[in-house]
């Protein structure tokens, strides 16, 4: 392949889209690679695959474009990530797309200044998109990668040599992030997220300089694979979403644009710095704004700066959550006195809906039994994308929704499809399991606030113990524990406990592990590949063996975990 | 006893021999049938009987109201006594034809005047309201402003409780609403609520530290509080024992009463449960803080 030559004033969407193609190229030759990196030893979505299924989808909304309008392409590519964002390492990257985009918008060529820009915006777009931006990951790859480029802008007028000098600072940040993070430095390995970004930033300029991006080729050695260790549990890729007690306002209103004269991405650029979770949506005569911040007053005071304001709510989410703890709702108080929660009736609407993630039919039936609408099919090894969650999001007949993604890497997506959904009030549930999950649908409470069902769901989801019982995907030594491929081992809470022959022995071992004081019951989900008799037969020994606990046994039909407990 | 005023109630309303007594309370038997054998409610009020004779069975008997010569008779033993105004406090009459049958007698009857006050209530959610009515009596105060103190109480007065399983409330026929909500197939221990003759569900729990937390956690904010009684069925000791350390500080100890619900009660509900009834104090200015 020759090198591209690079015209007078730089790169033009078709030679960008062709960097694009490449980058993806690039990801799937290191998939397997990056995926190895997300090292600990539990059948998960792997950060290689949710990149590289992120890119693929970004590929797909540009594949046929025949424009050159570079900020075009760049803004089908952003959209494409964002609809298609698995796992947290593919929302970071959609973020980081998203911001590169805006970098290059109304641009129809790339140069030198334009890339600087781009990166610049990408960086502080991914940044805004953590809640809690945790260093030593994909985050401070492009935040140097950023840096970079705005010394190489005044270093070189061409492209190619400036992409090169940032692919070079990509990797020397993702060579340091073990020194960030100290759980990476404990198990000895780079950032997964930020490898998988190195290697996208790389294909861009491989293709640049005519090197070959074919299937076949030898991928790059980046990381010393023989370096890798495990790393302990509960690491999970990137940082994640939380509820933000500094911005404790949430303000939702209206812009009137009497002479169509509202400038959208202007008031979003200036919305999203303001607070956080923030969503802004409409056209040129109204735009609605939604956003959490700490004085309710600065976004109010400069939405009625753009134009007549409607609609304006201020809730106190922190009062909010304090009501229902309180388990009062205004709209309940009837003349008479206190008043009870109404009868739900099958036949009686409800105010809001629930979408929850699920795998499994069994764990699907029970998420359905107890009032969820819809479920999405995604779970521990295939993440569902963010336009998975906006399809269920979309076939709801209420206004307001709660999402339960019952899996730590599937939490971002969430949020992203929550954000992403207009028309639509959408909490998300941060519930990190599928008991979890079940946890939190019990307590919802169709006469509270949306805020407040999302603040008692999250603490019901807190208050119980997951077990997870799987297999070894590799061999590891960690937290004292020391497993072999295909072995069974058993989590709790995430944290990798105990190991044995069987998954039945590795149930047994794992509540010996648990404080079972004050606890009363164990739900024993039994996966796909166990018979009934067996996980039945488990159950009764478990309850001769601790009188004082009540065992249930259900057939959750999940794959590759063959039991799920939750410790309640 | 010397009263002119003088409360009637029923069976149902689980109020111990030994209180109703106390305050001049008559209580009303109702009638049981398990296994084809008749009974009268307050041949179990040791509750261990109760639980003998159930044994075996499936554990729902049959229950029916007294007659109306039965309610005509206890008018008549209170006119007797001196009695000139007689004020039944019954089970809701929605839940049950037992209010219709007294008043039927009340009709009749015209040796004092009967006035009738509906309770909304079952089990200790009557009791509550009976007791706060013979305590009225017993200051002495007449009919016409007992009744006006006493009629309001229904609005007040509420049964809190978790239900050891569904299958009870089902079988008595006595609710409308369907299994959707409680699901099918988890183990869900129903929160429900009675409140003026409305059964409702409030919440799904699936342990009893669950239940206790949200039982507890809506009496303190239903404070302040004119009386409150915690129920219990067959429960296990430490639960209640737990719950009565949660409440009892909530209200005044003369006005707090702990006991195992009746026949009646168990019949509807089910063993295992575990609920309290509550007479709130009249403070409108709190009402809207204790919306539920």
């Amino acid at each position: 392949m020759d090198a591209v030559t690079e015209t007078q004033s730089g790169l033009d969407g078709q030679q960008f889209k062709q960097m694009v193609h490449a980058a993806l190229l690039w990801l799937r030759q290191h998939q397997a690679a990056i995926n190895a990196l997300n090292v600990f030893p539990v059948p998960d979505g792997d950060t290689g695959t949710n990149m590289m299924l992120t890119m693929t989808s970004a590929w797909n909304e540009i594949e046929y474009l025949q424009d050159d309008n570079i900020g075009e392409i760049a803004g089908k590519v952003a959209y494409g990530a964002l609809m298609g964002a698995r796992g947290n390492s593919g929302v970071i990257l959609s973020q980081i797309w998203r911001g590169f985009a805006r970098g290059l918008d109304h641009q129809l060529r790339m140069d030198v200044q334009g890339l600087a820009e781009a990166m610049q915006r990408a960086a502080e777009t991914a940044y805004k998109g953590v809640v809690k931006p945790v260093e030593g990951t994909i985050l401070t790859v492009i935040r140097e990668v950023a840096e970079e480029a705005q010394v190489a802008v005044t270093q070189t007028q061409d492209v190619t040599q400036m992409l090169e000098q940032l692919v070079r600072r990509a990797k020397a940040a993702e060579a340091r992030t073990p020194t960030l993070l100290p759980v990476l430095r404990q198990a000895g390995v780079v950032d997964s997220g930020g490898q998988g970004l190195v290697v996208i930033l790389e294909g861009m300029w491989r293709y640049l300089t005519g090197q070959s991006i074919e299937e076949g080729e030898r991928p790059a050695q980046v990381v010393n694979l023989a370096a890798v260790e495990p790393h302990p549990a509960g690491y999970g890729e990137g940082a994640e979403p939380e509820f933000d007690a500094n911005y404790p306002y949430d303000v939702q209103f209206i812009i009137m644009g009497e002479d169509y004269d509202l400038d959208v991405p202007a008031i979003r650029a200036r919305i999203e710095v303001m607070g956080d979770c923030p969503l802004v949506v409409g056209d040129a005569r109204a735009v609605k704004v939604h956003v959490h911040v700490a004085d309710p007053g600065v976004p109010i005071s400069f939405g009625a700066q753009q134009g007549a304001l409607r609609d304006v709510v201020v809730e106190n989410m922190a009062q909010q959550y304090q009501e229902f703890i309180a388990g009062r709702t205004a709209a309940l108080a009837p003349a008479s006195g206190p008043a009870l929660p109404a009868i739900l009736l099958e036949s009686e609407p409800q105010p809001i809906s629930v979408v929850a993630v699920a795998v499994g039919e069994g764990l699907e039936k029970v998420f359905r039994s107890l009032g969820a609408t819809a479920v999405v099919h995604g779970g521990q090894t295939m993440n569902p994308s963010t336009a998975d969650i906006l399809e269920a999001l979309r076939t709801l007949k209420t206004e307001k929704a709660i999402i339960l993604p019952n899996n730590k890497n599937i939490l971002m997506t969430a949020q992203q499809a929550a954000e992403m959904a207009e028309g639509l009030e959408v909490a998300v549930v941060p519930t990190r399991s599928l008991p979890q999950g079940i946890a939190a649908l019990l307590v919802l409470d169709q006469q509270a606030t949306l805020d407040g069902n999302a603040a008692a769901m999250s603490r019901a989801a807190r208050e119980i113990i997951t077990g997870e019982v799987t297999y070894a995907v590799r061999d590891v030594a960690l937290d004292g524990v020391t497993v072999h491929e295909g072995d069974a081992i058993g989590l709790l809470d995430e944290a990798l406990v105990v190991t044995g022959k069987t998954f039945e022995e590795v149930v047994r071992r794992l509540l010996e592990k648990v404080p079972l004081e004050d606890r009363e019951l164990v739900t024993l989900y039994y996966g796909a590949d166990v018979e009934e008799e067996t996980a039945k037969a488990l159950g009764e020994e478990l309850a001769a063996l601790y009188p004082a606990l009540e065992f249930e046994v259900i057939a959750g039909g999940q794959a590759h975990y063959p039991y799920l407990l939750s410790i309640e | 006893m010397g009263t002119r005023v003088r409360i009637i109630t029923d069976g149902v309303a689980d109020l111990p021999p030994a209180v109703a007594a106390s305050l001049g309370i008559k209580v009303v038997p109702i009638y049981l049938f398990i296994e084809g054998r008749s009974y009268r409610s307050d041949a179990f009020n040791d509750r261990k009987l109760l639980y003998h004779s159930l044994e075996g069975t499936n554990g729902r008997p049959q229950t029916a109201a007294p007659s109306v010569q039965e309610f005509l008779a206890a008018y008549a033993e209170l006119a007797d006594e001196g009695a000139e105004d007689i004020i039944g406090l019954f089970v809701a009459r929605g839940l049950s034809s037992v209010s219709a049958q007294a008043l039927l007698a009340a009709r009749q009857f015209e040796r004092a005047r009967v006035h009738l006050v509906e309770t909304g209530q079952v089990s200790m959610g009557v009791g509550l309201q009976a007791l706060q009515a013979a305590e009225l009596a017993a200051q002495g105060l007449s009919a016409a402003e007992i009744l006006s103190q006493v009629e309001p109480l229904a609005s007040r007065t509420y049964l809190m409780g978790m239900l050891g399983s569904l299958e009870h409330l089902h079988a008595s026929g006595r609710v409308s609403w369907t299994q959707a909500w409680v699901g099918d197939l988890l183990q869900i221990k129903p929160l429900i609520a009675l409140h003026e003759g409305a059964v409702q569900l409030w919440g799904r729990v699936r342990t009893y530290r669950n239940a206790l937390m949200r039982i507890a956690d809506w009496v303190r904010e239903a404070a302040p509080l004119e009386r409150l009684a915690l129920l219990y069925a067959r429960t296990p000791l430490d639960v209640v024992e737990e719950l009565r350390v949660e409440l009892e500080s909530l209200v005044a100890p003369d006005r707090f009463l702990m006991l195992e619900a009746g026949p009646v009660f168990l019949t509807h509900i089910g063993p295992t449960g575990v609920g309290v009834a509550a007479l709130l104090a009249d403070r409108p200015e709190l009402a809207a803080k204790r919306r539920w």
